[in-house]
Order: C-alpha cells, then structure tokens, then sequence
C-alpha cells in the first residue's frame, strides 16, 4: 500500500495487473475476443450453413447454442457477431478519439476566441439529440455501416474535446512548453510533438470506456432495424431475431443478450482498470 | 435568479436553432421523394403533391414557412398519414410517453437514491457489494433484452402482468416503465453511493454524528443535499436517455407513444413526422437541461450567484 498523495512508481501496466476487477475485465475480453475469431474456424458448422434436420432447436451436443429460424448455428452466428461489433466498436471509438484529441488540442492551446468558439460549438452539439439525428441520417440516406461511424463519431468525441482541452490548458504553461517555444518550433509542431503525446494516458482511459457505449448504440440502432444488416450481423441484430422467436425460442435472444451484456462489463472493467492504474495517487 | 433564468433561455435558442437546421438540411438533401412509390407517379399528379406539400417553393422559403410553423406549434402536414398533421399525431402519442418517462423518471430518481444511500451507508459491506453488483448488470443489460424478457417472465409465464398494447389501464405501464428505468436506477445508485462516501467523510458529518445524531437523521438533514449535485447533474442527460429509450420500450410492448410513430416514420420515409420528432425531443432535452440547472442553483446557492 502507498500512502495516499504520494504517487506510486509502479508502472501502469505493473498496476493494471495488481487491480482485480481491470485483470478479470482483460481477460474476459480477451477470452472473448479470441473466441470470435476462431470460433467459426473450430466449429463444425458454416456461417450461412443450413441445417435441414434443426429449425429452432435448443442446445444441444451438436448444435452447442441451438439453432435460429432459418436453422442456422447460433454459436457462429454469436462469434460473428460479436467480431462485427467488437469491430465497429473498435473502429468507431478511433474515429472519435481522433476528432475529440485534435479539437480539443487545437482549441485548448489556441486559447481566446478561437477557443470560445470551438468549445460553444460543443455545447451546442452537447445539446442534440444525436440518437434521433442518426435515425434520420440512416433514414433519408439508406442503412450503412458507415453512417453507424458517422453518427456515433460525432456523438462520442464530445466529452473527450473537452477533457482534452482541460489537461492541454495544463500542459501549455509548462516549462518544456516553453522550452520547445523556444527553440523555434511551431505551433502545430508542439500540439503534435509535445501536447498530444502527454494526453495517451487520459485518452487511453477514455477510448476504452467508449468502445462499449459504440457497441451499445450499434446495437440499439440494429435492434430498430436501422444498424448492421443482412447476411452481416451484430449482438443488435440477433437479439432481435431473438426477441422476434422469443415465445418458442428464448435460447435465442437469451445467448446474444447475455454475451453483449459479459463484452460491456468486460469493457467497463478494463476501462476502470486502467483509469486507476493510470492515476497514481489510487493505491494499488 | 432571474438574470440568470433570462441567460439560460437565451442561451438555449441557438441550440434549438441548430437542431431545426440540421434535421431540416438532412431531410432536404435526401436523394429521392417522399412520394417515391412501387410506381412513378404520373408528372402533373406530383407536381400537385409537391405543390400541395409546398416542395416547389425555394428552399429559403420554405425553411422561413416551416419555422413560421413552429412558432405556432404546427409541424405540418404527414407525408404518409394523409388525413392527419404531425401535430395531431404527436399530441396523440404525446400523453403515453409522457406517462412512461415521467414514471420511468421518478422510479429511478427515488429508488437509485434510495439504493445508493443504503449501500454508502452499509458497514459489513455485504449489501454495499450485493447493490453494486446488481447496478453493473442493470447498466450493461440493453433495454431491449431486459424488456421481452420481463415480458416472457411476468407475461407468459406467471400471467401477472398485460405484455402490449394499453388495455389492461395502469398495470399496462408496469412492464415498460420498470423496463425503461432499470439502466437509470443502476447509474443513480452508483453515483449517489460514490458521492455520499465522499460527504460522509467531511468533517463536518463527524460534527453531526458526534452531537449524537443517528444514520437516518445524518442523512435527511445534512449528507443527502450536498451529495446529490452530481446526481442532479445527470438528470440532463438521463432524461434524454429516457427519451431515446422510451423508443425502444414503444416499439418492444407495442405502445402507441411518439417513440413508435418516430420510429413508423422512419421506416416509412415520412419524412416531417420524423423532423417533427427530432425537433420535438431536441426542445425536450433543452428544458431538461434547463431544469437541472435550477435545481442546481437550488442545491448549490453559490452557483446561481456567480
């Protein structure tokens, strides 16, 4: 135990193993990861294969999960899925970790109206409904995957402007700020060499937590029919085939709800895991 | 208090500002007609429904037109549901959402409260771990699989409770609101349990209990208010979630709610009754937002003042 207010000299990843709930989370996500990837290789059973004799049949020996409506194994359509969401959950959150460092660098170490502006800016976006803007996005220009990025990236790199901003205000009166000002270099040199990489840390924690509330909101959009579809499919989209055959099948909304729900709090986990590891005054 | 009432209100007009642009751009820039069907329209019929729908004017005019409306609370008219305005059809949805949100409101706010102040308050750390435990799970499982389960549970199974529609009167809303609340009632707990660990630990509830009060009197008269700041906080975005939820909750137990219209006009293509909605619910997040900041001055005097 550290005396708390004196920073361990630990090193994060030394931390993140010594914090319970940040180790089951990896390895949960790592179990899961692993198991989406080389689950349909290991199975018997083809993604789009039909099984003739089994239409909507329980677990059994072998079919492991049971299978759908059209007799199609449920556990490789689960691993699928869980790949497309880890993946667009993975992907998006990048897309939003770019926008929100670059906006809140910019405008944090401009400073003055540049700043007021940029940041009004976010207040004002703060403020939509972006859920109800991407249905009608996905609605006037058709259902894709890459409107699920385009409304998710602007509804998720908005809370990470502004903490980015916040620490860059820090990071701009220190001293190897100032040194770097003064060997010459520019300013778009010092956000980009000297302010960005000083922000991984609380970006990292960030990312991580983002990752589940993208994989929520695909999911919430391929539930309404608007998301992934068609022969693609996510944990949105069988859980609602599962809520569709739920009198006569409820293996099938019960497996992908229980999965997404172990891939959140396997997120959640390692999200708090690292925000701890990352702040050196938590004892660990 | 009213200076500060006036900034809020004056400052919430560009927000809403934006939203009608944006949604009125989005639904402009749409490749296509509403009036796409199976069959192309014979050209002089559609350049009478484009007329009658006032799409042949310049885009300027029709924006000042469509905002002229909305001043007078007139959404215009359905493009699908013909005989009806998207006016009519939100106020005909408009009291059961409110029914769901506000219940699924106050059955979170009062019980996450409830739920976190029990498990701040806790000593042996069983009940402190037991509630935590369950808000992890209440926050990670989507509302559209805890919906159709309680359903199958309460509904087909044990035969307690009505599983769609209206009929059936209060017992109806039982399942949906549960349903929307129960994400809600997790993050609440969690929050009110972290900030009343951090109050009891102030000097000055030591002052408190060493004057002889007990838990219940510490927490009513002097832990509860300055701990639930941040709770107060998330209320802003909590009820926009509810809003988006109650769009799921709508479509899972078949109520007719605007979150089900919202979600009809998207899949027909009716493109005013979903802008409608949109600008609708953008206006509903402001106010709520404006609410908590009340509140807020309220629970905190020193902000009001600044």
């Amino acid at each position: 135990m550290t005396m708390p207010g004196r920073p361990s000299r630990r090193s994060p990843a030394a931390r993140l193993r010594r914090h319970r709930a940040g180790m089951i989370g990896t390895m949960l996500l790592t179990i899961l990861a692993v198991l989406a990837l080389t689950g349909p290789l290991l199975s018997p059973h083809g993604l789009d294969a039909v099984d003739w004799a089994a239409f909507e049949r329980p677990p059994s020996a072998s079919h492991i999960f049971g299978t759908d409506s059209a007799g199609r194994d449920l556990f490789v359509r689960l691993m699928l899925a869980t790949g497309i969401s880890l993946l667009l959950g993975l992907l998006a959150s990048l897309v939003s970790v770019v926008i929100g460092i670059l906006w809140g660098a910019i405008a944090g170490f401009a400073g003055g109206r540049v700043d007021a502006v940029m940041m009004r800016l976010v207040d004002i976006l703060y403020a939509m409904p972006f859920m109800f803007l991407v249905i009608l996005l996905m609605v006037v220009f058709g259902r894709s995957i890459w409107l699920i990025f385009i409304g998710v990236g602007a509804i998720e790199w908005l809370t990470l402007a502004r903490i980015v901003r916040g620490q860059t205000m820090q990071l701009k009166a220190m001293p190897f700020v100032e040194a770097a000002r003064a060997c010459g270099a520019s300013p778009a040199r010092i956000v980009a060499r000297h302010i960005v990489p000083n922000l991984l840390g609380v970006v990292a924690i960030y990312a991580t937590l983002t990752v589940p509330q993208v994989i929520l909101v695909e999911s919430f959009l391929s539930f309404l029919g608007l998301g992934v579809q068609e022969p693609l499919t996510s944990l949105g989209v069988l859980a609602k085939d599962g809520v569709d055959a739920l009198e006569t099948a409820p293996w099938l909304l019960l497996f992908p709800g229980g999965w997404l729900a172990l891939l959140l709090i396997a997120l959640n986990l390692l999200g708090d895991g690292l925000r701890d590891a990352l702040d050196p005054r938590e004892a660990l | 208090m009213g200076r500060f009432l006036l900034g809020r209100l004056l400052g919430a007009i560009p927000t809403l500002l934006a939203i009608i642009l944006l949604s009125f751009a989005i639904m402009r820039a749409a490749p296509g007609g509403p009036f796409d069907g199976e069959r192309a329209l014979p050209p002089e019929v559609e350049a009478n429904l484009r007329a009658a729908y006032d799409l042949d004017a310049p885009l300027a005019v029709q924006l000042g037109r469509y905002l002229a409306g909305l001043a007078r609370f007139d959404f215009g008219p359905s493009f699908k549901y013909a005989d009806f305005s998207v006016g009519e059809l939100i106020a005909g949805g408009a009291p059961v959402s409110a029914i769901i949100g506000g219940a699924a409101l106050l059955l979170a706010t009062v019980l996450g409260i409830a739920l976190g102040s029990v498990a701040a308050l806790d000593r042996h750390r069983a009940l402190d771990s037991g509630v935590m435990a369950l808000a992890v799970v209440g926050q990670v499982v989507p509302t559209f699989v805890v919906g159709p389960l309680l359903a199958l549970l309460f509904g087909l199974w044990l035969g307690w409770l009505p599983i769609a529609g209206l009929e059936g009167g209060a017992r109806a809303f039982v399942l949906p609101v549960v349903t929307l609340a129960l994400p809600y009632v997790a993050s609440i707990a969690r929050l009110t349990r972290g900030s009343l660990r951090e109050v009891l630990a102030q000097p000055f509830i030591r002052t408190a209990r060493a004057k002889g009060l007990d838990d219940a009197t510490v927490l009513w008269r002097h832990a509860l208010k300055p701990a639930l700041l941040p709770v107060v906080s998330y209320l802003g975005p909590a009820a926009a979630g509810l809003l988006t939820g109650s769009v799921v909750v709508e479509t899972v137990f078949g109520l007719p709610g605007i979150g089900r219209y919202f979600v009809q006009g998207a899949i027909n293509r009716d493109y005013t009754l979903v802008l409608g909605v949109v600008v609708l619910y953008g206006a509903l997040i402001i106010l709520f937002n404006l609410l908590v900041d009340i509140l807020y001055g309220w629970l905190d005097p020193r902000l009001a003042r600044r």
